[in-house]
């Protein structure tokens, strides 16, 4: 099993920059201050994800994804921007070509979509790009995943993240199935495992995180009232701190998986445990019976297992009740 | 002119799945669960198909409500009054 990873919660961008470079730039750094690790777009060209026909019958979204898509020159200057802003910065690739692209620009990881789970001649050219890659898997049967994870390895593939992902948009949590998670953990303990998040909210992605996972990938929308491809389940700046924020504390809450008590615990331990304290005034020469002891707050005294040992000792001084038993109220002697 | 406004109307009951007498006036962009972002592509095809124009893709993206649409179409010559 591989050490758990740094957690990462990249902010997958998609077309909130309406393909304009200056909105893009905008838009990471809005994913900085909304607590992103790293930034992720699309390399897409509407002939990389479409057939001719297709966008000839579809002439709106035809005009979309051209005016959408940002060209090679944008990506390389956002590779650059990101990188001034201490963010990881990648891109979902659709064909050899944007792959080569992101290599060149040394790209932090290159994306695979759920759609090109099982494209060969993607993940081989990704594989040997040598960059990081993450790969979705919606839509995707168990087999069709241990395939891709293993055509990965066979291609020289390193570094490989697996996103637990649904294609549904957004994913209702009942959709979710993040306790696939567990069977990615078990059956390729050599990748990262990841979760792409449909979802709204936070909810699954806290169970995703007690499941084991590191990597997150979250739509961030700068304005949601413009039509988006992704505004049903993008989230706005406010959403996505709030998102970011939330795995963060629940991460440092799950860090600790041993029984080992702080060094403010254990000050704690010492005021709220109980130890032995007189029950009345007693004087010199009277023998400590069962009966003059209590156990109250402060615990920082004789405690409860220890008594035994001085049960029937004779008292040195006079003591008042209410008073702290100490081992020096005691006759050397005994 | 009237009809123009008809014929908007009617881009809006047809893709959106709307009663007749909805209230298209307050209407706005995820104000519905039918305007989302695949309706609003729906509705804009079939706004390109009745009045024969082609929407700039800026005025794609700015088309955020019944109203601001009408002020986008009279740019392209659409007349909605008298």
């Amino acid at each position: 099993m591989k050490k758990p990873a740094p957690l990462q919660i990249l902010a997958e961008l998609n077309t909130s920059h309406f393909g304009n470079l200056e909105n893009a730039k905008s838009a990471c750094a809005v994913a900085s201050n909304s607590g992103a690790t790293g930034v992720k777009f699309q390399s897409w060209k509407p002939q990389s994800l479409y057939s001719q026909r297709w966008l000839d019958d579809n002439r709106v979204e035809a005009r979309l994804y051209e005016k959408l898509s940002l060209s090679e020159q944008d990506l390389t200057q956002l590779r650059e921007f990101a990188g001034e802003l201490g963010l990881t910065f990648g891109s979902t690739v659709y064909s050899p070509g944007e792959v080569s692209h992101l290599a060149e620009i040394s790209a932090d990881f290159i994306k695979i979509a759920s759609m090109d789970i099982d494209n060969s001649e993607l993940l081989a050219i990704a594989a040997k790009s040598g960059i990081p890659v993450i790969i979705s898997t919606g839509m995707a049967s168990m087999d069709e995943i241990s395939w891709a994870v293993n055509f990965f390895s066979d291609m020289g593939g390193q570094d490989l993240t697996v996103l637990h992902c649904v294609s549904l948009y957004p994913t209702e949590l009942e959709e979710s199935s993040v306790g696939n998670i567990r069977h990615f953990t078990e059956l390729f303990p050599e990748v990262n495992v990841g979760f792409s998040d449909h979802t709204r909210g936070v909810y699954a992605a806290i169970a995703a995180l007690v499941y084991g996972t590191r990597v997150f990938e979250k739509h961030l929308s700068v304005d949601k009232s413009k039509p988006g491809f992704d505004n049903a389940m993008a989230q706005s700046p406010e959403e996505f701190n709030e998102y970011s924020s939330t795995l963060r504390k629940t991460l440092a809450s799950i860090q600790q998986d041993r029984r080992e008590l702080s060094h403010m615990e254990i000050i704690q331990k010492q005021k709220l445990r109980r130890s032995a304290h007189y029950t009345r005034d007693l004087e010199p020469g009277n023998r400590i019976g069962q009966e003059d002891v209590v156990f109250l707050r402060p615990g920082d005294g004789i405690r409860r297992e220890s008594l035994d040992t001085f049960l029937g000792y004779t008292l040195r001084k006079p003591v008042r009740q209410g008073e702290k038993i100490s081992p020096d109220d005691f006759l050397e002697s005994e | 002119m009237i009809m123009n406004k008809r014929k908007y109307q009617e881009c809006f009951v047809k893709t959106l799945q709307l009663d007749e007498d909805a209230n298209l006036l307050e209407l706005e962009y995820q104000g519905i669960k039918e305007w989302d972002s695949v309706g609003h592509l729906t509705l804009v095809t079939e706004i390109e198909t009745v009045f024969n124009i082609e929407l700039d893709v800026d005025d794609v993206i700015d088309f955020s409500s019944y109203q601001v649409g009408m002020t986008i179409l009279e740019k392209y010559g659409i007349d909605f009054t008298s």
